[in-house]
């Protein structure tokens, strides 16, 4: 498997492959996003006991898992830029954190919406909402960390550790909702079970998630080809990009 | 020098540093202690309600006064190249921190900690509660010592430093405080409080065995 890797550690090769990756999912997770949510805002019943606020959660709940699915990968993957020494995997996690940070602050102000009608508040100290929180400050100290440094490799690699150790956070965030009983209601798809959710509604979420864990893929993978080119923008390869470019301009 | 040995003169050579700088190890006690006064003013001087808040004051204080001695928990070796020879003498990495978190920890944790007593009279807070208080930073000040060792090495050459270091440590630092304030929770209505005590307990063991390895991990980083 790594003789076939091995191409990919590149950074020419990388650059192209993960823009290549962007052309092709952006397309795909905006249709998948567009059609889920217009099935979910329009289309899906209202719920019985929520009316229409819990369409909400159709944004929300992609968010939420994805907050913390990107926290995940992005701690693996400075855990392999550790262990392995590959410098493309601490730009990748460079690429992941403002993404996730984004993702987080969605998942806390769609929750926030939801619950003023719902709970009567905008915000209480909630296991899962604290927690989430902290998820939030977790991926800006990761993005504060490599930017406090003058030499970027020490502060991709600082922030690589950080995010190895701010993983302990993830399954904390995870079984908040088990392991202190508070106003945040349980999971109800995430579970090793029959989901306890009416198939008209769980298919547009279903497709909501699937699709902004593409479009997180595609903007990783942007991002991801951006900071390659901008520490490989001493390299020949570069410079060969940006005459190509400008002559296709110029034709 | 065996390791035992070589640990030992460690903990020695820190202590030996510390006596010739007693003024900064007493900046953080008295920050401690200022952050204690601003509380009664601030909040007013009515008994019950201090009585109520001392724990959680308290804890924040030991927070915030800890965040004040962290940056200087390797930036003096590092400067002075000190901390390079150490690297290069061919002892574990993970050694030669240990032992700077464990002197650290008794230079400016114990005395915190031990401070943390004045709250029984401007708060006029329990005594007895005050003892599961006492137990309960013991704990809290190791795990706090650890997550800080790594933030502050792997800040160590940077020159952003204090503000980075709050954002990188406090989220690390929340569950600590949950199962304390859960322990001083329970006391303070004479229930059993033993079980959050022993989490919070197990927290600082667990941060004891693997912050030594990612701090050595974040210096041997900056020493390049």
């Amino acid at each position: 498997m790594f003789k076939w890797l091995h191409p990919y550690a590149k950074p020419e090769k990388a650059y192209l492959v993960s823009l290549g990756i962007f052309r092709i999912l952006m397309p795909i997770s905006l249709i998948g996003l567009i059609v889920g949510s217009i099935w979910g805002l329009v289309f899906a019943p209202a719920d019985y006991q929520q009316g229409d606020s819990f369409r909400i959660m159709y944004i929300h709940v992609p968010a939420a898992i994805w907050s913390m699915g990107i926290y995940m990968s992005m701690g693996i993957a400075g855990f392999c830029a550790l262990v392995w020494q590959i410098k493309l995997m601490e730009l990748s996690v460079i690429a992941m954190a403002p993404i996730g940070a984004v993702f987080t602050a969605v998942a806390l102000f769609t929750g926030a919406l939801w619950g003023k009608p719902m709970w009567g508040t905008w915000w209480v100290w909630d296991a899962r909402l604290t927690s989430e929180l902290i998820l939030l400050f977790l991926y800006l100290g990761v993005f504060a960390l490599f930017h406090s440094f003058d030499d970027k490799r020490y502060g991709a690699k600082a922030a690589c550790i950080l995010a190895v150790i701010g993983m302990v956070n993830v399954p904390i965030i995870h079984y908040s909702v088990e392991w202190w009983n508070t106003l945040h209601q349980g999971a109800s798809i995430t579970k090793f079970d029959k989901p306890s959710i009416a198939g008209e509604m769980l298919w547009p979420l279903l497709i909501n998630i699937f699709s902004v864990m593409l479009f997180f893929i595609a903007l990783t993978c942007y991002r991801f080809s951006t900071e390659v080119l901008r520490n490989e923008s001493h390299r020949k390869w570069v410079l060969d990009l940006v005459n190509q470019t400008k002559k296709d301009k110029q034709a | 020098m065996s390791y035992s040995h070589f640990f030992y003169q460690m903990l020695k050579r820190d202590l030996q540093l510390a006596k010739t700088q007693k003024h900064e190890l007493g900046l953080p006690i008295l920050f401690f202690i200022l952050v204690l006064i601003l509380f009664p003013i601030a909040v007013g001087p009515e008994g019950n309600l201090l009585a109520r808040l001392a724990p959680s004051i308290g804890w924040v204080a030991v927070i915030l006064a800890i965040l004040i001695a962290l940056p200087r928990m390797f930036a003096e070796d590092y400067e002075n190249g000190w901390l390079e020879q150490l690297f290069l003498s061919g002892y574990p990495g993970s050694l030669i921190v240990s032992a700077r978190v464990i002197s650290f920890w008794l230079l400016y944790c114990v005395p915190l900690v031990l401070s943390s007593f004045l709250v029984v009279p401007f708060f006029s807070f329990d005594i007895q509660l005050w003892w599961v208080m006492l137990q309960t930073l013991l704990c809290g000040s190791i795990l706090m010592t650890c997550l800080g060792s790594v933030a502050s090495a792997l800040l160590v050459s940077s020159r952003k430093g204090s503000g980075v270091m709050a954002l990188l440590i406090v989220p690390l630092l929340i569950p600590a405080i949950i199962f304390a304030s859960a322990a001083q929770e329970a006391a303070s209505q004479s229930l059993p409080y033993t079980s959050p005590l022993l989490i919070l307990f197990a927290l600082a063991i667990f941060a004891l065995t693997i912050a030594p390895l990612a701090t050595a991990q974040a210096l041997k980083l900056n020493l390049g």
